[in-house]
């Protein structure tokens, strides 16, 4: 309780230091808070909370003064919600940058987030959802010496939890080949071209196994982009890198990315192409984990927002992946058959990810085997199949107060692979998502959502029913119930539980200006959450959450 | 011009960041080394060995403890048996066997397998400080009834070796007679046992032994060499010996009770009788020696109704230097502090059975042969740990069943006239304290040989009854590292 008062304290004396200087000066102040708490009322919880509850809260304080700003993100973690990492225990103030723009030179010293290309070699970023958080501390450089020319450098330690560590280099260099050399008609193709280059070093010390101290990695990009059309790729190579990701194997990563999109009114096309060879990135050889990334390669997969289709999320296996996301969107226009009065979008989606196909060295050497080149992989052969998603979704206008979507997906998942659960086999899926709003009048509005997901195998079947009803501006309730009655040896899956189990929740919200808070009581099924191929475990827990967050 | 600028920004920007990765290159992983033995060999025409070559050789070679010594005798010779073997490595590494030349693992100095003389001393410093990644062992044992040596070698990698390489089995001769001089360790069969191409990292390869060694017959002039050369410039990559008597040393740890006891002390019978006790119940494991010593004097006099003399130089050091001060009483290996290792006879028992099953830190191996009254024995201490303090090799000669009187409060009348005294210290073979085993520190499954030639006084003992016991201790702690026992 302490340390709660420490905190509210904290962010009384900061916001009038800082509105004093406000008021001063022409500076400019933004920011927001969070707090999120939870009240545990199950055993589990209680075990692994003994405190009975937890609380994850945060505030960034952003303050720029003409070509100066300065800020900071206090963190409290009370500890740590249920699925967050208890590593984050504690509170403090984790994050704090300066940063300077003179001219065409701007430099950040503190932390600071960051991204190359796509991120196959380096990506600093924070996603509070996931508990996850890699910024940098250290100085950045971002030299911009002519038009479409963009130079950055960076030297920094990475974060883990509370502490700074590791040593991370580098540098990116990005050219806009149209604004460059100074064409400006709009109907020419629009190039760029970038490259960059990332080093670590980690003390090489080792009694048995030579390790390399420093460790790089590079990567070419070029995009185009003509009329409709939007063709960019982004190779990826890393020398030697022994890592408990790759059980201290020495062969060289690599990593391809091609991304292609056509899009015209009513009509686009988005294709993307990924193969990922050894591409786990960290500055520490011995991490595991989500601790101490460098890189972060973009996600494959759709990733899906509805809770039972994103009941078996697809995570990244920067380890080795090979994999296809495609998808089609076409609006049939209003008044034609398929249309209708207000239209019809149908979009098609299919993402189909395999496992790189790797081959012994020679007749001794076992395929990973420690302190050896690893493996052959064949660049286009494909290894087991890991992961499918093929869904289409209808969103219909059906007059001007009420609209729906349906949404059809099948998924084939290998748990093996995504550990989702105790279950170790393929899940085939089948989920059908129907999503409808009725507008009552200017203020009401009801939005139910109806979910089902059919299988034979994990734990069996899930049907979900979600009532929201909104008064605008400041009221909304929800309420959910998601049942699993599945077992009854239907399934494949023998822990399977011979029973209804519900999983419910009721919560409302109350929301003026920049400010919200929402109550919720609720029994949550265990889970895993995803954002950009990134996954956290949830445990199950029961209780009370509240949640305030507010904007400045 | 700015785009001129911009590229040669690039290029040197990639090129400090690629120039600065480490690029690791096979192997991976680190090498192990694991300790050399060296092979030295001198050649030398079997009509013509000259015997200060020869001692010159011995000597060279007796400096440094992890070396093998191998006479490798050309020509026609009938003395040195079977000389073909020794014939062809002669013509395979051309060597001139008038000069007193030497090989020191088959290293090559200035381009020649022969060493000159001279440079004998710094070619083996050299060849035996070298590391290897290979581990040679010997696991063989003589079948008396068929006289052949059978068995496994045992050849292991640390890392891996991309040279072929071949494996042989020499079989060398001690006292052998050459040119009036005996000559030990002289080749007279080679075999080659295998041939590989490659070793990986970790692997190793059993190679199976049957030498037939009906030919010879005394085989306790016989041992093993077994070498891994590499095949393309025949140099010895490891070396391994074993006797064909076959030494095996064992972990067991043996254990030394000193009685300190007296034959006029009416209360040491019972430590008498407790050490028998022990020593039927755990056998050889534990080794009593009964030390006739009593710092006042009296219950080890000399009287008329006394006339035995049991008391010995050693005796005395032994007892009045690690806190003997009444009887009886006794040292369970020596254990305890520098200068009192006392414990009490009934709680030897305990202490026994805390150290017997203990790993010993070394294993001691006594060859010993009495000829009439002149004792030879070779003694081969074996380190299974590595010692970093200074180790102390000490022999003792002990005499069962003198029949002599004894006080027995117990007994009455109190003087037994026809006593057994067992294990009754005698003397030392090696002085008070011994002598030094070998250099410091004595490196992890090293062996070192000592040998020892003791004459034994007839007037004064019955040398049908003696026991020769060997203690290697810690000249630091006194403790006793390992002992062994054997009756002569």
């Amino acid at each position: 309780m302490k340390q709660i008062l420490t905190f509210f304290l904290f962010v009384v004396v900061s916001t009038t230091l800082v509105y004093a200087q406000e008021t001063n000066t022409k500076g400019i102040l933004s920011g927001n808070l969070q707090v999120d708490g939870a009240y545990y009322t199950d055993s589990l919880s209680q075990s692994q909370r003994p405190e009975g509850f937890g609380i994850n809260s945060y505030a960034n304080f952003n303050y720029n003064y003409g070509k100066f700003t300065a800020g900071l993100r206090f963190e409290l973690y009370q500890p740590p919600l249920m699925g967050y990492d208890t590593k984050y225990q504690g509170m403090g103030i984790p994050y704090k940058y300066l940063s300077y723009k003179a001219d065409e030179l701007e430099f950040t010293v503190g932390n600071f987030y960051e991204q190359y290309g796509s991120g196959m070699i380096l990506r600093s970023y924070e996603e509070k959802t996931l508990g996850y958080d890699n910024a940098l501390e250290g100085v950045q450089l971002k030299y911009n010496p002519f038009k479409g020319v963009y130079l950055k450098g960076l030297f920094a330690r990475q974060r883990n939890f509370w502490d700074y560590d590791g040593l991370v280099r580098g540098i990116d260099g990005e050219i806009v080949i149209n604004d460059a050399l100074g064409i400006e008609n709009t109907e020419l193709p629009y190039l760029s071209i970038g490259g960059s280059f990332v080093s670590k070093y980690q003390d090489p010390q080792n009694t048995t196994l030579n390790l390399p101290g420093n460790v790089a990695a590079g990567a070419g990009r070029a995009s185009v982009v003509y009329k409709g059309f939007n063709l960019s790729g982004e190779y990826a190579y890393k020398i030697n890198d022994p890592s408990a990701d790759n059980n201290y194997t020495y062969k060289n990563g690599q990593g391809l990315l091609i991304n292609a999109t056509y899009s015209t009114k009513g009509f686009g096309v988005y294709l993307t192409a990924k193969r990922l060879d050894n591409m786990y990135f960290r500055s520490n050889r011995n991490a595991s984990a989500t601790s101490y990334l460098i890189n972060n390669p973009p996600a494959i997969a759709q990733e899906h927002t509805y809770s039972l289709s994103a009941m078996y999320p697809f995570a990244t296996q920067a380890n080795g992946e090979m994999g296809l996301q495609s998808q089609v969107s076409y609006k049939f226009k209003k008044n034609t058959p398929l249309g209708g009065k207000y239209g019809t979008k149908i979009n098609v989606s299919l993402s189909k990810v395999y496992d790189i196909r790797r081959d012994s060295l020679d007749e001794y050497t076992a395929i990973g085997e420690k302190g050896t080149l690893g493996y052959n992989s064949n660049f286009f052969a494909l290894g087991d199949h890991w992961y499918t998603d093929f869904n289409i979704k209808l969103d219909k206008k059906f007059s001007n107060n009420f609209k729906g979507s349906l949404t059809q997906m099948y998924q084939e998942f290998d748990n093996n692979i995504f550990h989702v659960g105790g279950y170790h086999h393929v899940i085939y899926s089948h989920i059908t998502v129907a999503d409808m709003t009725y507008k009552i009048n200017n203020n009401n509005a009801v939005r139910l959502e109806l979910q089902h997901l059919y299988t034979k195998n994990d734990k069996g079947n899930w049907a979900m029913a979600m009532l929201e009803y909104t008064v605008s501006p400041h009221w909304f309730f929800v309420v959910w119930d998601q049942v699993n009655y599945g077992g009854f040896g239907n399934t494949d899956n023998i822990e399977a539980f011979d029973e209804i189990e519900h999983f419910y929740n009721f919560s409302f919200g109350y929301t003026k200006k920049a400010n919200r808070i929402q109550l919720s009581y609720g029994k949550q099924r265990e889970g895993v959450v995803c954002a950009g191929g990134v996954c956290r475990y949830v445990p199950a827990y029961e209780g009370f959450m509240l949640s305030i967050s507010s904007t400045f | 011009m700015k785009y001129l600028s911009i590229t040669f920004l690039t290029i040197v920007f990639a090129s400090i960041f690629w120039t600065s990765c480490d690029k690791i290159e096979e192997p991976y992983f680190k090498p192990v080394y694991t300790e050399r033995i060296t092979l030295s060999e001198l050649v030398a025409d079997a009509s013509n060995i000259d015997e200060s070559n020869y001692n010159d050789f011995i000597n060279t070679c007796s400096a440094y403890n992890n070396t093998l010594t191998m006479l490798i005798l050309s020509g026609n010779t009938d003395i040195a048996g079977n000389s073909s073997e020794a014939n062809s490595i002669v013509s395979m590494l051309s060597i001139n066997t008038q000069d007193s030349l030497a090989m020191f693992d088959r290293k090559t100095v200035n381009g020649l397998y022969g060493v000159q003389k001279s440079f004998w001393n710094d070619a083996l410093n050299n060849a035996s400080s070298q590391q290897t990644i290979f581990n040679l062992s010997i696991d063989g044992s003589l079948n008396q009834s068929t006289q052949t040596f059978a068995g496994e070698v045992e050849v292991r990698c640390t890392n891996g070796y991309q040279t072929e390489t071949k494996l042989t089995l020499y079989v060398v001769r001690d006292s052998v007679v050459c040119n009036n001089i005996v000559c030990n360790n002289v080749l007279t069969e080679a075999h080659e046992l295998a041939n590989f191409s490659e070793f990986r990292r970790e692997q190793s390869e059993t190679v199976d032994l049957n030498i037939d060694l009906s030919e010879y017959n005394n085989l306790d002039l016989i041992s093993m060499i077994v070498v891994l050369t590499n095949n393309s410039n025949y140099e010895i990559l490891q070396a391994s010996e074993q006797f064909v008597s076959g030494i095996t040393f064992t972990r067991t740890q043996n254990v030394l009770i000193e009685d300190f006891t007296g034959h006029l002390c009416g209360s040491c019978p019972r430590a008498h009788e407790e050490i028998t006790r022990l020593h039927d119940l755990y056998g050889h494991q534990l080794i009593p020696m009964a030390i006739h010593y009593d710092p006042s004097g009296y219950f080890t006099s000399v009287t008329a109704d006394y006339p035995d003399d049991f008391r010995t130089e050693i005796a005395n050091e032994i007892g009045s230097s690690m806190g003997v001060q009444f009887n009886p009483i006794g040292y369970v290996n020596r254990i305890g502090s520098y200068s009192d290792k006392t414990i009490d006879f009934p709680f030897w028992e305990n202490k026994f059975l805390e150290l017997k099953n203990k790993e010993a830190k070394a294993g001691v191996v006594i060859d010993a042969i009495r000829n009439s009254n002149l004792l030879s024995a070779s003694v081969y201490v074996k380190a299974f740990e590595q010692l970093d303090t200074l180790v102390k090799i000490q022999g003792f000669i002990l005499e069962d069943g003198i029949i002599s009187k004894q006080t027995d409060y117990n007994a009455y009348p109190t003087d037994i006239e026809d006593y057994e005294h067992n294990h009754v210290l005698r003397a030392s073979i090696n002085g008070l304290w011994g002598e030094d085993l070998t250099e410091v520190p004595f490196a992890q499954n090293s062996i070192v040989q000592k040998e020892f030639n003791f004459t034994l006084d007839q007037n004064k003992w019955n040398v049908e009854n003696l026991t020769l016991i060997i203690i290697i201790y810690n000249d630091l702690t006194r403790e006793i590292i390992q002992v062994e026992s054997v009756k002569l």
